[in-house]
């Protein structure tokens, strides 16, 4: 009794732990993929530095509620694709044809052009604006991409890459649909929207990318390759990371072409939807037939 | 009169092993020259997160699967134990008689290895492997059996030892776990003081507090260069106890008791198997939330007069967790198990720490 009563009295002086308990029940609710309430907990903090505090796991429970979670959604990628039927092709497979849907292995060579077919059909309009929300709290909270530590730098660079391709499938999409004669001037300028927030996008996640060892940004994206979908493995990495370098592969090429034009000429608008053209004609696969 | 005791508490297979092999040594060896001698051993979980690791180093990294490797392991901890403890008491005739009656020195052999996954979006991996050996020694003043009476105990204790963790996102896992060993290095104390009130033949209370600081030092600097301290961490164990026994029939034989346990403290469990690599490894807070600080449980006793035989049942809500023990002391061989849940972060009842154990023992007065 006496014991006890001495506790009290002793606990009463203790200091507060309650920052260290928030996170791990945090944590506890990530490993339970209770991401709504992981949301709903910190959205709803009245603190703002509460969000401040735990925006990295915001971020996280925004991927985990888009089921973007590294490791399954690589899997889902690398896993068997379903199949269109004749009546109802996807809009995907209609612009990237002839991809075989077996389920692929990470040692398998990587084609990029069904890669990222394989990818834009696993990035769905639903999970678009999970994937919006987890950038915009990324853009707000994270420090700056040299003062922030590794792993956030490639929290970020994972979003915004996610994002980035999640834009290029919207774009081209978009753009594939788009009549220049018949549609509106609205409609033009909602493509060129569209392809500023693609490379505003892009420009983030090289940006934090560059601040992340190569190492992770190569497994995450390839599967523990030496190759993948950002860089060349006969091309020094720095020289690849700088994505206006124009020895690229055609997606960084695409994209790096588009932010060095000036979308308000008229001039530099051309040269954007020629890029775009010539981006599409590579996703079809036509220009390796031609050859 | 001296009094040595030997108890060893194991949840590695090598640990238990090595032990078993040590306790034969040392029951021949009392069957040679001692008149009377005592031992103990003890056995649990050893199911430890380093086969996960050891899988996934083994994987050819096929992102399948290191998912399903890792799949099943989010939030669960696991975690090994193994200990060899040696102790040998003896009277003090001069310096310290005045206030102890008894010198002690421990030696002690520990190992604890575990690890946990967590995050399912970005995964996070730690493991650690640790293990040491410390000695310590002091005075105690031990109750009197007859009597009311105090009971105070004071040793310091000093160790080294070897620690291995992994701290990395699961992505870091390739192309090798990434692992740091280091060598370790410890010193401290342990202190308790406590008071046995003997209220009549069939009805009696301890209260105990128990204060152990220890300073663990890690050097991860290589071998062949100076000794570097790469991390210092600072614990304090702690912990109150309360106990009131009665005897519910009188003159029965064997005598049947009944208990109320109350303990405060981190790690408040009646059986205390935690290595002291325990409070470096899962950075041991002072003072974590009040929830994981109390318990309280049942005991039942049955002994006989003599002390020659005893079971003692242990029961009750620990730190969070429901738990329960057993021991069973036939002439001088005692066995124990159980099974108690420890919380590893400073919350409540958030990561469970399940130890189950056996320890079998033999002590003697020589």
């Amino acid at each position: 009794m006496i014991g006890l009563a001495g506790t009290f009295s002793i606990s009463g002086c203790a200091p507060s732990n309650d920052d260290s308990n928030s996170e791990d029940r945090i944590i506890q609710m990530l490993d339970e993929r209770r991401y709504d309430d992981v949301i709903e907990m910190i959205e709803n903090d009245p603190d703002p530095e509460v969000k401040k505090t735990y925006s990295t796991y915001l971020v996280q429970a925004y991927l985990g509620v888009a089921h973007l979670e590294p490791l399954s959604f690589s899997n889902k990628v690398l896993a068997r694709q379903s199949s269109s039927t004749e009546q109802d092709v996807s809009p995907v497979d209609r612009m990237i044809p002839d991809c075989d849907p077996s389920a692929m292995s990470e040692r398998d060579e990587i084609d990029f052009r069904c890669t990222l077919w394989r990818i834009f059909r696993n990035l769905t309009r639903k999970n678009f604006s999970q994937l919006e929300r987890a950038s915009l709290v990324a853009q707000k909270y994270f420090d700056k991409d040299t003062e922030s530590t590794n792993s956030i730098n490639f929290i970020g660079a994972y979003v915004e890459t996610l994002l980035t391709l999640h834009l290029i499938k919207e774009t081209i999409l978009y753009y594939d649909q788009l009549d220049p004669i018949a549609d509106s001037d609205q409609d033009i300028s909602a493509l060129f929207r569209l392809i500023g927030d693609t490379t505003q996008s892009a420009e983030r996640a090289l940006s934090r990318a560059k601040h992340v060892s190569q190492i992770k940004i190569t497994q995450s994206i390839s599967g523990f390759q030496d190759e993948n979908l950002f860089t060349d493995k006969n091309k020094n990495w720095s020289d690849q990371i700088d994505f206006r370098n124009e020895s690229g592969i055609p997606l960084i090429r695409s994209i790096a072409y588009s932010t060095s034009q000036d979308m308000e000429t008229i001039a530099g608008k051309v040269l954007i939807i020629r890029e775009l053209d010539r981006f599409i004609i590579e996703l079809s696969g036509a220009d390796q037939k031609d050859r | 009169m001296r009094h040595i005791s030997l108890k060893s508490s194991l949840t590695l297979h090598r640990v238990l092993a090595s032990s078993l092999i040590l306790l034969c040594f040392m029951l021949l060896d009392a069957s040679n020259s001692l008149s009377d001698f005592s031992t103990q051993l003890l056995y649990g979980d050893t199911s430890t997160f380093w086969g996960t690791l050891n899988d996934l180093n083994r994987t050819t990294y096929s992102l399948s699967e290191v998912n399903e490797i890792l799949d099943s392991e989010f939030g669960i901890p696991k975690e090994g134990i193994g200990r060899a403890d040696f102790e040998f008491l003896s009277d003090t005739e001069t310096g310290m008689k005045d206030y102890f009656s008894k010198g002690r020195i421990g030696l002690s052999a520990e190992a604890l290895a575990g690890g946990i996954a967590r995050n399912r979006v970005f995964p996070e991996v730690k493991g650690y492997g640790a293990y040491s050996f410390h000695t310590e020694y002091g005075f105690l003043e031990p109750y009197d059996r007859s009597e009311s009476s105090w009971n105070y105990q004071l040793f310091t204790l000093l160790g080294i030892g070897k620690v291995e963790m992994v701290d990395a996102l699961a992505i870091d896992l390739y192309p090798r776990i990434p692992s740091v060993e280091s060598f370790l290095f410890f010193w401290g104390a342990e202190g308790t003081i406590g008071y046995k009130n003997i209220f009549s033949s069939t009805m009696w209370s301890r209260n105990q507090i128990y204060v152990s600081p220890t300073v663990f030092y890690l050097d991860e600097s290589e071998t062949a260069k100076k000794f570097k301290i790469n991390h210092r961490k600072a614990s304090l164990r702690w912990r109150t106890e309360s106990e009131w026994r009665v005897q519910p029939f009188e003159n029965l034989d064997p005598i049947f008791e009944l208990g109320a346990l109350g303990i405060s403290g981190p790690q408040p469990t009646p059986f205390r198997p935690l290595p002291k690599s325990w409070d470096l490894i899962h950075d041991l807070e002072t003072f974590p939330s009040a929830g994981q600080l109390f318990g309280i449980g049942s005991r039942l006793v049955l002994r006989n007069s003599d002390s020659t035989f005893s079971f003692l049942l242990d029961g009750g809500f620990y730190g969070g967790y429901l738990g329960a023990g057993a021991n069973l002391q036939i002439k001088n061989f005692s066995l124990s198990a159980g099974s108690w849940g420890y919380e590893q972060s400073s919350g409540f009842r958030i990561i469970e720490s399940r130890i189950r154990y056996l320890e079998v023992g033999y002590s003697s007065e020589i």
